[in-house]
């Protein structure tokens, strides 16, 4: 599945990690898509954020 | 079984014509048409990378019939009688590209199934099984490596397909049919050939680790500027796990470069290849390998 000139491959694995490290690090840029956006189209769950602990 | 009877005279002494090029099949392959384009393309180009089980070599450039005489014994009694059949050999001398030759390297003293395709488009093979399906002659293939050679007739066999067929019983009942496509379209059965070619090494010092590849036509050189990450294959690979390509990134693929990403890092070598599907097998790369 293409995102700006990176086609990832809907056959692997993924984990939401290496799509972040991918889009955030090894291709800043490239993507242009979040990393969110980019693992929702792949079927990969996303990590819910953890809510800032108000002090 | 091979019971005598006079069969009648033709009254024409028509010979079978030259040999133009020969259909190589993986071993015990039962093909279900010979005779038309789409029942060579299921096997020569399938619908998918895995099914393809032949090609077509072909013999433009010569083909030397290099049977032995069949042995003849004289006993010390004076009585003489053909006491052995020796199965056919040939050397064809394959109108290919010197890339394309490299890529059957690896086919080198393998055992494939044979059908011979003459020059007035005839084909020969093996006799068919008992339910109809088309069979090769089993045999084996050798190839040469060797230097450019300077001109001449050695320039010219320089891509050589030492074809020994196994079996001279086989051939006793081989059969002739003629197909229904023509003789120009014999290139619809092949898959365009293309070259891979490793560019920058695999590094992993942060995951993922890269390597960059450039795919390019062979005879042409000109770039292959539309592969997509399905289209690249491992086809081996030293190590047990499995290995797959994450991404690739095409920003350079006008000139056919693409870097390939892997999440994992890697314990061995692995082989790859790229194949190129438009419902079926339209483009085929080499096999490469890449030292990790």
């Amino acid at each position: 599945m293409k995102f700006g000139s990176i086609d990832f491959n809907e056959k692997k694995k993924w984990t939401f990690d290496e799509i972040k490290n991918l889009v955030e690090v090894r291709y800043k840029g490239k993507v242009k898509a979040s990393p969110e956006k980019v693992a929702k189209a792949l079927g990969v769950p996303v990590p819910e954020k953890k809510p800032k602990k108000d002090e | 079984m091979n019971t005598f009877k006079f069969s009648g005279d033709s009254r024409s002494g028509v010979w079978l014509n030259d040999i133009k090029g020969v259909f190589v099949v993986n071993p015990g392959t039962e093909v279900d048409d010979i005779k038309s384009v789409s029942g060579w393309q299921a096997v020569t180009m399938p619908a998918t990378a895995a099914d393809i089980a032949g090609t077509y070599i072909s013999f433009e450039r010569g083909v030397e019939i290099q049977t032995d005489e069949a042995e003849m014994t004289t006993g010390n009694t004076g009585y003489t009688e053909k006491t052995k059949d020796f199965a056919p050999r040939l050397n064809g001398y394959a109108k290919m590209s010197y890339q394309d030759y490299m890529a059957w390297f690896a086919a080198d003293q393998r055992e494939f199934d044979f059908y011979f395709h003459l020059k007035d488009n005839k084909i020969i093979h093996a006799p068919r099984t008992t339910d109809g399906k088309y069979k090769g002659f089993c045999g084996r293939m050798f190839l040469n490596f060797n230097l450019p050679v300077p001109g001449g007739e050695g320039k010219q066999q320089a891509h050589s397909f030492n074809i020994m067929l196994d079996s001279a019983e086989q051939f006793k009942n081989y059969e002739v049919v003629s197909p229904d496509f023509g003789l120009c379209e014999i290139n619809d059965f092949c898959p365009i050939g293309f070259d891979l070619k490793v560019t920058t090494e695999w590094a992993f010092t942060v995951t993922p680790g890269t390597l960059t590849v450039k795919a390019t036509y062979r005879g042409t050189g000109e770039p292959v500027t539309e592969l997509a990450v399905g289209d690249f294959e491992v086809v081996s690979a030293e190590s047990d796990a499995s290995i797959t390509i994450a991404s690739i990134d095409d920003t350079n693929a006008a000139l056919g470069s693409y870097e390939l990403s892997i999440t994992e890092e890697l314990t061995g070598n692995f082989e790859l290849r790229a194949v190129v599907i438009d419902t079926k097998v339209t483009k085929l790369s080499n096999v490469i390998t890449v030292k990790v």
